[in-house]
């Protein structure tokens, strides 16, 4: 059990890391982030403020 | 017979993830719009999953077909299919007619239908059951995680 947690833990990093350089690298997955920041901001001005 | 039905069941899964990953990795804004069109997440999460799923299919494909953590990631493959079934089941129920947007631009390459009906469903079953027989059945042949222990056992003795 804690086996597959800790396995499970590990896929997920490593999928994170991946899509995270991917948005560092490629234009496509930076515009698509800048949009999703902008959206999140935009959403919740009044909290940020 | 098990081993080896476990092996090419991880084939099939491991390969059809790894590609339906990939083909949206490259086409991440008709993802976005898919998803969009499920009206099922908010708009603040969407880029993020876009971003973040088609990654995670690709490293589950990768590590079952080379045999890597592939229970596992079976079972996780397992638990997204889940999920999937859900979202398309709910599309259904809604009565909106859209891509389920399984295989990216893949679907348009190989010609494959891509649409969220219940046949979309029945393809999601099977690939449960076949991700479940992988990770309840423990052995398998020819894989990567085999090949490091048999190594590590000889460099011990």
């Amino acid at each position: 059990m804690k086996r597959t947690v800790i396995e499970v833990l590990l896929i997920l990093m490593v999928s994170l890391f991946l899509s995270g350089v991917y948005t560092v690298v490629s234009p496509e997955g930076t515009k698509i982030f800048k949009k999703a920041i902008n959206s999140f901001q935009k959403q919740n001005k009044d909290i940020l403020k | 017979m098990i081993p080896a039905l476990s092996f090419i069941f991880r084939i099939i899964i491991g390969g059809i993830f790894l590609f339906a990953g990939l083909a949206k990795i490259s086409d991440p804004v008709r993802f976005l719009f898919t998803l969009r069109e499920f009206r099922l997440f908010p708009e603040t999460i969407l880029p993020f999953l876009v971003l973040y799923l088609p990654w995670l299919e690709f490293v589950l494909g990768l590590f079952v077909l080379l045999g890597l953590l592939y229970r596992t990631g079976s079972l996780l493959i397992a638990l997204l299919n889940v999920i999937f079934t859900g979202a398309i089941l709910s599309v259904i129920l809604r009565g909106i007619e859209v891509d389920c947007g399984c295989f990216g631009m893949l679907a348009d390459i190989l010609n494959i239908p891509d649409l969220a009906d219940m046949k979309s469903v029945l393809r999601n079953t099977i690939f449960i059951g076949m991700c479940l027989y992988i990770f309840f059945v423990k052995k398998t042949v020819i894989s990567l995680e085999g090949y490091l222990n048999k190594k590590n056992k000889v460099i011990r003795t």
